[in-house]
């Protein structure tokens, strides 16, 4: 009787401490460094099988039926499957760290990728052949190098908007880590045109006839032309390698052993829905990425598949202003809750993107910041399903890149649109300037802002904990109106409260510490400190911060929880 | 509780067979194995938070070499240990769902299999390759149109778009079905070549139409049916019937820009029409043949046919647009549009044959809110004036159908003269998609003067109306009237177009 007394008081025992969760959750690391490169160039000898994109299936698709039946599918929601150990992206063939791991100056993101030189000092150029797919004229060209290039032109009757709206993406894009295109806007004559002598003219079946002078001066007749005959255009170097296709929405590319984490799962698309809505990219779809495959650049019998995002005219407002259509960024082409919310108030709502005005501008689409909504921007189409399944801490991933951004490194990637009018760069700047603020601020209203952690040991054994709290450091706070402090507690592997408590004031320039924490007890120290910020106007969740010691025996961080 | 709940969970631990009283996690990313101090392959020599220390690292200086002792994607997060998750409840809804997902996908099959096909084998380019020149010019096409009322026409249609440079346009239909029986046309246009102020059109047209609709005269009620044919001069009974018109028209039809807004049009139509009854496959039950209903020697033109010269002028103001380059350019939704015009018809060949048309049109377009908000308000006044029997009966004004008074059938009323209001009040739900909601008002008369608004007929609904940047697609409205019933139309014509008379209808 006393031995099954005391089986059941155990076991009671037992089962209160499963039944009562340690604040700081399950999550441990391992103690070693975060991972920031992973290995995604294994050699894939055989060319993957090429993408076919259906653009009417997609957005079938995308606006209705796979909507509908992931919803079904009652999907866990799942956090980004691809971070590393502090919750950031590690290099690969899909994103390479750039703007604020290292410094970067206006003219290096002025140059962007573009590294082979303009094609615009090496003419004349020899057109190879129409552009297939796609509405408007183009052409695929060589320059006097033999550098291929697709040249594309701004919409007839409104110059500048998608020439200029591409580059300066391209160029703030690939600043935020993505591999894009190198995209130039070019200026020329027509005499800087030469048919090569088997041009030809693509239909979208693949059939081919030679292209003669007069089919080129009737295609450039529908274009803008200047007063003196120069025609502005974009050059779009292709990218190297074969190409494949764009990347799935859903899944991976079944032939690309290489690919592993499933595409809506990864961070680095996911996150980029908070910097697509800084840019105003409603053009985000499968045929607006591209995968080649390509020869290792140091051993050749090697291949492997690398990842672009292309096509970038469509932003800075340049759709909405191009298709007429104010709606663009504030509700999908088919919305169904706006459709439901019109139809039962027979009109009477008034939308939000109802009061929007483009600039008048010349080379400025309808790109505004007011009525912009970082929580509520809608690419054109549902159908690009990482944005859908991006969570809070995927958007303040992106939302920590793109406001590392300096108004001059902004400013930098806006002169290359090369505005006729001055006033349209200044504008276009001071635009991405207030709608990247808005969209930091709003992402640091959703996490805790909290980032950069280290550790520095002092002396006795305890250690300091130092951050970021980019909410202060990008001032996007006033700290004098809204005080800020930082409680932190500490606990042990086991997730038990060591007991000790600190609070600090936060200070004015962002960057702040907690002292003389103490490391827990246990294998290599594994303490876990929970850091709370207190600010007006901010209730999130803590954030928690794991550290261990290395093998010299200083402490370092192992591991972030977001919360 | 939280005693209870301890007991409650040290019972389960003790239950046999059962591993943890958490609920089994679920298949996430697993975590690597658990070693510590364990470097990653390719790391450098530890230091806290150290980053690859190169400068500008795009993707392509990044080799397979580089690379190779770094861990594969997915296997990076240094979790040793997740958070437990639970989805017990998500699984037995995930199977209650299966037989909902298996209806969506069976469902919308033909929509996503149509989808592919129409772009796996670019379909639309095909039909163009198939049926039209390299330039898309000149065409010759399979067309097909359903009308509610009438059913399926199919036919073929040849197209050339610029005979000689300037735009010029020749058009060939030839249809089978639906409200025609046969129809062939012949569309011949100057395009540009007269400039943008002028242009002509002449076309000729051959119509077999074997189920056109007659109520009868005037603005009675409506009736089953009649114990003999009636007077409909003398006797107002409205009874559906159905009856057969063979029509050969040529016209020619001059627009002409006056000055801004203001506008003209010149038309002339030589036209032969002859009558019968319609045939037993084409009346609807219900309904009955014409001649069963009515006395055809008292419908002038019956019997004998007429052929007759149509010659008409209209004068338009028309200062119709959209209020900014953000709204539909087929939507308009500010301005107005006046139209004035007079006809006169002439027998040929000792056709009797003699009267004058004349009317009005009266639309404003009052924006009241952006994307937009339009109410549209109308007026149209139409009438014939002439000896009785000298007006061919299917050349009275007629009200009913989805274009003027709705909400009641096809040509339901007709007598010399008609007026009619409307307001209708139209917001866009997305641009392509916009919906509306209208109320008719209107009433056949002897004359214009005897115009009163006692019995008027009041027809309503709503609808939605769909469109392009460019183009007007077409209209599905349900109706009714203060009369009864509930009328689905379907309609392809713009409906605030002017009404054409000489033209096809």
């Amino acid at each position: 009787m006393r031995s099954l007394f005391l089986l059941v008081a155990l076991m009671t025992a037992a089962g209160c401490a499963g039944a009562s969760r340690s604040p700081v959750g399950e999550t441990r690391f391992h103690n070693r460094a975060p991972v920031w490169v992973v290995n995604d160039r294994r050699d894939v000898p055989v060319k993957p099988e090429e993408r076919k994109f259906f653009k009417a299936l997609y957005h079938l698709d995308g606006f209705w039926h796979k909507r509908i039946d992931r919803a079904l599918e009652l999907r866990v929601p799942r956090r980004a499957a691809n971070v590393n150990a502090l919750d950031e992206v590690p290099d690969s063939t899909w994103f390479t760290n750039r703007i604020g791991v290292r410094e970067m100056t206006p003219e290096e993101i002025a140059r962007g990728p573009n590294t082979t030189g303009s094609p615009e000092d090496h003419r004349p150029w020899t057109i190879k052949s129409s552009k297939v797919g796609g509405k408007t004229v183009g052409f695929i060209i060589k320059d006097k190098r033999g550098v291929k290039y697709v040249l594309k032109f701004d919409e007839a009757g409104i110059p500048e908007v998608e020439t200029a709206a591409d580059v300066i993406l391209q160029r703030l894009v690939w600043a935020c880590g993505y591999n894009v295109p190198e995209d130039y806007v070019v200026n020329f004559k027509r005499s800087d045109l030469v048919l090569a002598d088997d041009a030809v003219i693509k239909d979208p079946m693949g059939n081919e006839k030679p292209m003669t002078e007069a089919f080129l001066d009737q295609q450039l007749a529908t274009i803008n032309v200047g007063p003196d005959g120069t025609i502005r255009g974009l050059a779009s170097q292709f990218i190297p390698g074969i190409p494949i296709g764009g990347h799935d929405r859903d899944g991976v590319r079944p032939d690309d052993p290489n690919d592993k984490v499933p595409h809506q799962l990864m961070r680095e698309l996911r996150g980029q829905y908070a910097i697509y809505s800084w840019l105003d990219q409603s053009d985000a779809k499968e045929d607006n990425s591209l995968d080649t495959w390509v020869e290792d650049p140091a051993d050749k019998s090697v291949h492997y598949v690398v990842h672009y995002m292309l096509d970038f005219g469509k932003g800075l407002g340049a759709q909405p202003f191009i298709n007429g259509r104010r709606f663009v960024g504030h509700a999908y082409l088919v919305d169904f809750r706006d459709i439901g919310l019109s139809l039962v108030t027979l009109g009477a709502w008034r939308r939000p993107w109802e009061g929007r005005r483009d600039p008048g501008l010349v080379g400025v689409g309808l790109l505004d910041s007011e009525p912009y909504d970082p929580a509520r921007w809608k690419p054109y189409s549902p159908s690009y399903f990482p944005f859908l399944d991006a969570d809070r801490f995927d958007n303040f991933w992106g939302a920590k890149i793109l406001i590392r951004f300096t108004r001059d490194q902004i400013a930098a990637a806006v002169a290359q649109g090369r505005f006729s009018d001055r006033r349209a760069a200044a504008y276009v700047t001071e635009m991405l300037v207030e709608r990247q603020r808005k969209t930091a601020r709003h992402w640091f209203k959703q996490v805790n802002p909290l980032d950069r952690f280290e550790v520095q040991a002092e002396g006795g054994g305890s250690f300091t904990l130092c951050f970021d709290d980019l909410a202060v450091k990008y001032n996007l706070e006033d700290s004098l109106v809204r005080p800020t402090s930082y409680a932190a507690r500490v606990f042990d592997h086991a997730g038990r409260a060591t007991g000790f408590v600190a609070r600090v004031t936060g200070e004015l320039t962002g960057r702040s510490c907690i002292r003389h924490l103490p490391p827990a007890a246990g294998a290599d120290a594994y303490t876990i400190i929970e850091v709370r910020t207190s600010r007006p106007g901010l209730a999130v969740p803590p954030t928690l911060v794991h550290v261990a010691r290395d093998p010299t025996g200083a402490p370092r961080v192992i591991g972030l929880r977001r919360l | 509780m939280q005693l209870v709940r301890c007991v409650a969970v040290a019972l389960v631990l003790a239950s046999p067979g059962r591993a943890s009283a958490q609920p089994t996690p679920a298949p996430a990313p697993a975590p690597e194995p658990a070693k510590p101090d364990e470097k990653p392959a390719g790391q450098p020599a530890e230091k806290p938070d150290e980053k690859p220390a190169s400068a500008d690292t795009p993707a392509q200086d990044h080799t397979a070499a580089s690379v190779a002792k770094a861990p594969e994607p997915g296997q990076v997060t240094g979790v040793s240990r997740a958070e437990p998750e639970s989805y017990r409840m998500r699984s037995v809804g995930r199977v209650l769902l299966y037989p909902v997902r298996g209806l969506l996908w069976v469902v919308d099959a033909p929509f996503r299999g149509g989808a592919w096909l129409y772009e796996r084998y670019r379909l639309r380019d095909r039909w163009k390759s198939i049926f039209f020149n390299d330039t898309g010019t000149i065409g010759l096409y399979p067309a097909a149109l359903v009308e509610t009322g009438f059913g399926l026409n199919i036919g073929a249609r040849f197209v050339h778009r610029d005979l000689f440079g300037a735009s010029e346009s020749l058009k060939m239909r030839a249809s089978f079905g639906g409200r025609f029986r046969q129809l062939y046309s012949i569309k011949l246009s100057t395009g540009d070549r007269l400039g943008a102020a002028a242009a002509l059109e002449l076309e000729g047209e051959y119509e077999v139409r074997p189920r056109d609709r007659f109520y009868g005269i005037g603005n009675g009620d409506e009736v089953d049916s009649v114990a003999m044919p009636i007077d409909p001069y003398a006797d107002p009974t409205a009874v559906a019937t159905r009856f057969r018109q063979k029509l050969a028209r040529v016209a020619a039809i001059a627009d002409l820009l006056l000055a801004g807004p203001l506008s003209a049009r010149v038309s002339g139509a030589l036209l032969s029409k002859r009558f019968d009854g319609a045939e037993a496959e084409d009346i609807p039950s219900k309904e009955d043949d014409l001649p069963d209903a009515y006395d055809t020697g008292s419908l002038p033109a019956f019997d004998d046919g007429t052929d007759y010269l149509y010659n008409e002028l209209e004068l338009r103001l028309d200062t119709r647009d959209r209020a900014s380059r953000y709204e539909p350019q087929t939507q308009p939704s500010q301005g107005l549009l006046l139209s004035g015009f007079t006809g006169v018809a002439t027998g040929l060949a000792g056709a009797e044959t003699d009267y004058v048309r004349y009317g009005a049109d009266l639309q404003l377009y009052l924006h009241l809110g952006p994307s937009p908000r339009v109410l549209i308000l109308r007026g149209l006044v139409e009438e014939v004036r002439g000896t009785v029997d000298q007006i061919p009966f299917v050349d009275l004004p007629r009200l009913g159908g989805p274009l003027l008074l709705r909400g009641y059938d096809q040509d339901r009323f007709r007598d010399l003269a008609f007026a009619l209001t409307s307001a209708e009040y139209i917001f866009d739900l997305t641009n392509l998609v916009s919906a509306y909601g209208f109320v008719d008002a209107g009433r056949v008369y002897p004359s214009l003067a005897d115009i009163e608004a006692d019995d008027l007929r009041v027809g309503f609904g709503g609808g939605l109306q769909l469109q392009t940047d460019h183009s007007y697609l077409g209209r599905a409205s349900l109706a009714s009237s203060i009369d009864g019933g509930l009328l689905f139309h379907l309609s392809f014509d713009p409906i605030y177009d002017p009404k054409a008379r000489v033209e096809r209808k």
